[in-house]
Order: structure tokens, then sequence, then C-alpha cells
């Protein structure tokens, strides 16, 4: 057995426990006829954990692309101006409609924001540094009309801030549709990951013109902006994990764009399982809210990582 | 080695003067601002005899109007709804986003507040309008303010008929639902349902709902808000959930197909979160359930 399977056998391990932990956990009987417990599993934790799967690889698989492609560590789903437009829609949407439907409106404002900035970059003179900066404007920009909008409304200020932190309780989106919407993709993805290692290089070392180099980089812009809405779908905004785990995986995984896919899926999923857990349990019964607990569980162990084996990042 | 040292010292030296210096400036510049203090004190409430109000809190408005001391009341909040005649007064703004300018061309004397605007508004002490951040824990700490309130406006005797009759009406209401046997149920108080936010020891919610006569099942919890896991909820098997004017109620129906779900009406929801003279409607609500 190769050190690479060895890895990825100790993934899926992790994931595997993660899932057993959430689902069955502080369940008295969870195989017997309680209405009670058969209520928690089918209203509660099982759609958790499905979001949380769905979460956290799309988070995660954003994440590397976005990274790969701008050849910077730094680059998160989010760069796109998703969060703010995710965010705009949560609020608007509380304010408005009391809060019923509230991740169908994060998702379209992400969307909606992200389809903006790449538009506004332009998709035949495309260029990574000007759709970060466009981005990041974007960001700051409706980043101060959220707190505006959330100082105006202090009744339900608590609400907005909280809801804003990310977390799987939005009950109300149909598990059937998301998980549709995630498989495809994923096949989508997996059929255009071997360009990616293309993309890695100096892109005027590979193309014969750069149009060509822009054209695939402009692809996978689009296809994370898909993956982050689907996250914000599930799981509002998680700041934190789209960063963390792609580079996790390239310091154990190495920087092979498709032994990564799986590996970020994995890991993504198996991170935003155990946050939950902790989240749920920690302080049981009060919740803490899960963007929270993903840094802080995320953020030490990627020290620690990068201290015993940075030689793939620190180059 | 001694050369080292004659290098250092020097450094040291100005490092240490920096610091002292800074040490001592916040001094001198509270010492000027007490003069001012002083100075100001005299021009400002020497004709003054009737003290002014600004509410920016419901609660306050409803209290002042309750005691008959609307008169001293200049100009209250955007959210001051209660009684109508408040609406016509003057407006200052809302929550967070307070017109401080308007507050401080109004020369009140007091702003009357919860203690959640405390950090806010402190800085007014300042400029000799004293901010009142009043408690609110349970229903006492509630006619505590109210009877606070009296002596400031010169309306003792109100005040104190104001908490009698609350009084009276809260025993009255405990009495009817123990004769009909209604009193004894265990009740979920639901603020919001994504994410589930229930009442915690700290509330004075939680006070009004063991005054009725029930009990509320987070009172153990010991905060204000706490946000709950929907399978704790769904555990502590509640008779009735109670919710905000505002949560939808289909979204609840999933965790407790089979228990009681009362959605409030706006108005009934005002009067539940506004710790001031209708407290004891609150308590009426809750014992009716």
């Amino acid at each position: 057995m190769t050190k690479k399977s060895l890895i990825f056998l100790i993934l899926f391990l992790g994931f595997i426990l993660s899932l057993l932990l959430s689902l069955f956990w502080g369940l008295e009987e969870p195989f017997g006829q309680n209405p009670d417990t058969n209520l928690i599993l089918s209203v509660i934790r099982i759609p958790a954990i499905l979001k949380a799967v769905v979460a956290g690889a799309c988070l995660s698989l954003s994440g590397m692309f976005l990274q790969t492609i701008s050849k910077n560590p730094l680059a998160d789903p989010y760069l796109t101006g998703l969060s703010s437009g995710a965010g705009l829609g949560i609020v608007v949407s509380i304010l408005l409609f009391n809060g019923i439907n509230y991740s169908i409106f994060g998702f379209l404002g992400a969307l909606i924001s992200a389809f903006f900035v790449i538009s506004l970059s332009g998709f035949s003179k495309f260029s990574i540094t000007k759709l970060i900066l466009i981005g990041l404007s974007l960001n700051l920009f409706v980043n101060s009309v959220i707190s505006f909008l959330i100082l105006l409304n202090p009744d339900k200020a608590y609400s907005m801030t909280l809801i804003l932190t990310g977390g799987f309780s939005s009950a109300d989106i149909s598990n059937k549709m998301l998980f549709l919407l995630f498989i495809v993709l994923l096949c989508v993805c997996a059929l255009f990951i071997p360009k990616l290692n293309i993309l890695r290089l100096d892109t005027r070392l590979i193309f014969q013109n750069e149009h060509a180099a822009g054209k695939y980089s402009v692809l996978f812009v689009i296809l994370s902006a898909f993956l982050t809405s689907l996250a914000v779908y599930s799981a509002g905004i998680l700041g934190f994990a789209g960063i963390i785990c792609p580079l996790l995986v390239r310091l154990i995984l190495g920087n092979d764009a498709r032994i990564a896919f799986f590996g970020n899926i994995l890991a993504g999923s198996t991170l935003l399982l155990f946050a939950n857990f902790i989240s749920n349990n920690l302080i049981y019964p009060v919740q803490i809210p899960l963007g929270v607990v993903v840094a802080i569980i995320g953020a030490p162990f990627f020290v620690f990582f990068l201290l015993k084996k940075g030689g793939v990042l620190l180059k | 080695m001694c050369s080292l040292l004659v290098k250092i010292i020097p450094k040291f030296f100005k490092i240490l003067i920096i610091l002292l210096i800074g040490l001592f400036l916040p001094v001198f510049a509270k010492c000027e601002d007490e003069c001012l203090n002083v100075k100001n004190a005299d021009s400002h409430n020497f004709y003054k005899t009737e003290k002014t109000f600004v509410s920016i809190s419901p609660a306050m408005t409803e209290i002042m109007y309750a005691l008959g001391a609307e008169g001293s009341l200049i100009a209250v909040s955007n959210y001051c709804t209660y009684p109508k005649a408040a609406k016509d007064k003057e407006k200052i703004g809302s929550g967070y986003a307070i017109n401080e300018e308007k507050i401080l061309k109004l020369k009140p004397d007091y702003i009357l507040a919860l203690d959640i605007s405390e950090a806010l508004l402190n800085k007014f002490r300042r400029l000799k309008i004293t901010p009142l951040c009043f408690k609110y824990p349970d229903i006492q700490a509630v006619y505590n303010n109210i009877l606070t309130i009296g002596k400031l406006t010169g309306k003792e005797q109100k005040a104190k008929e104001v908490v009698e009759f609350s009084k009276q009406k809260i025993v009255l209401a405990k009495r009817k639902a123990k004769n009909e046997g209604r009193a004894g149920k265990r009740v979920l108080y639901l603020v919001q349902a994504r994410p589930m936010i229930a009442i915690g020891k700290k509330s004075f919610i939680t006070d009004i709902i063991e005054q009725s006569g029930n009990h509320s099942v987070t009172a153990g919890l010991n905060s204000y808000y706490p946000v709950i896991l929907e399978e704790y909820a769904i555990k502590l098997r509640p008779d009735i959930v109670v919710l905000s004017h505002f949560t939808d109620i289909n979204e609840v129906k999933k965790f407790f197909p089979n228990t009681r779900i009362v959605k409030m009406g706006a108005e009934q929801n005002d009067i539940i979160n506004r710790p001031g003279p209708r407290v004891y409607k609150g308590v009426e609500f809750f014992a009716g359930l």
C-alpha cells in the first residue's frame, strides 16, 4: 500500500467516524420505536448531515479551483463577491419576508453577485487580478450596506447576525433538490479536473495563446461560483473552511488536482461534520455558531500541519 | 560591557519619558473635563424647574404615559407606538441609529432606555444629560423601574397605583387559571425558529410565564436568549409551543407534530416583549393558554 492510499484510507475512516458520531451521538435508543428519536433523526440529524457533506465538499472544491487558478494560497470561495451577495440576499429576505426561505435568497444573491463580478472582469480578456480586485470592492461595498441595514433594524439585529454566521438549521430547503444539484455539479467538475493540472503551471508556457488559458480560467471561476452558491444554499456563509481545506489537502496529498479532487471532497465534509458535532454538543443544549467552531478547530490544526510539513506551500 | 550599557541606557530613558507623558496625559484631560462640567451645570439646571425626558425604548414611553407624565416627555423613538398619542411626539431615530444631534438640541435632563443601550448612551453623561438604563430581569424589577420613574417625574402616587393594579391583575389571572384547571402547563417560548432561539433564566419573559402559574421548559438555561438545539426542544416535550408573531408556524410544526402551537399577534408580541405597565397583560395571556 502506498503512502497516498494510506492517507486516503485515514481520511475515509475519519469521514465515516464523523458521520456515525453526528448520527447517533446522544440518542437513547437509536433503533428503537421511540417516536422522539425517529423525529430527531428524520427531521434534524439526517438533513443536517446531508447539508454538511454538500457544503463541505463544495466549499473546499471551489477553494481549490480558485487557489490553483490565482496561484495564491489566500484565495477563498467568496473571492468573487459571493459572501456579500449571499448576505444581502439573506438580510433582505429577513427584512421583507421574516426570513422564510432565506437560504434560497442567499443562493440567488450569491449567484447574481458572482455573475456580476465575472462579467465585469471580462470573458475574452479575463484576468484573475481584475476579478480579485472587483470582487474585493463589491464585498466591501455590499458589506457596508449590510451593516447599515442591520443597524437600522435593531429588533432583528440579533437574528440577522446569527443567521449570517452560517449553520445547518435552515430546515426549509428540499434535500432531494440539493443532492441532485450537488451530484450534477460534481460530475461536471470531474470532467474538467484534468485541465486544472495544466492551469497550475505558468500559463504562458503551456497554451499556444493566452486566450485558451483565460477560457479555462473563466470556466473554473464559474464552476466555483456555482459550487459556493450551493454551499450557501445549504449552510449559509461559512468563512474559513474554503481556505483551510484545500491547503490542508495540498499539504498531505500533494499538488495533483486529480487526487486532490477526491481528497477535498472527503476532507471538506469531514471538517464540517466534526464542526457541527462540536457546535451541537460542547455546551449542550446551547448551540455554538458553526462558523465560530470551524475557525476554532480549523486554525490550530492547519498551523500544526504547516509547521510539520509546509514544504509544498512554502516553496 | 560598560560601553554597551552606556549605549542602551539613553534609549531606555527616552522610552521611559514618553511612557510617563503618555500616562499623565489622560489625567490632565480628565481634569479639564470636570472643570467644564461644573461650569455647565450651573447654567444648565439653574433656571429649570421641571425635568425633561427623552425615551428611546417603547416600554419606557408606555410607563411615562401610564404615569400621566407625558408632558415632560419631549421626544420618543420610532418604535414607540403605544399608546397612539406617542406616535405624534418628536422622533429621534430608533435602536442603535438614534439621532444624537437632535437629542443635544432638545437638551433633556434624562434619556430613558433599557440596559442594552448603556454602552451607546454613556457619552451623554459628559454633556449633563443622564442616561437612565433600566435593568429588567423579572416583573419585580419592572415595578421598581416604574416607581423610580414615578419619583423622578413627581408622580409617585400614580406609580404606586399602577404597580398595585398590575399586582392585583396578576393575582386574579393566576387564581382564575388555577380554578379552571389550566395552570401547570409546560410552555416552550420561541423567539425564532431558525436558528431556534428560546428564553433563558435571565429573560423577564421567563418570569412572566412562571408568574402565570405555568412553567417555562427552558428556564434552566443560564442566559437571556440562548440558541438551543432543535432536538433538545423535542426532548423537552412541552405541552404548548408559543411563537413570536413573525415566525412561520409550519417550520415549527415539523418538530412538534402532535403539540399545540400558539402564534402570537403583533400586538401581543409587543406586550410580552416590553417591560412596561402592560406586563400584567402578558401574564394574563399565558394564564389563559
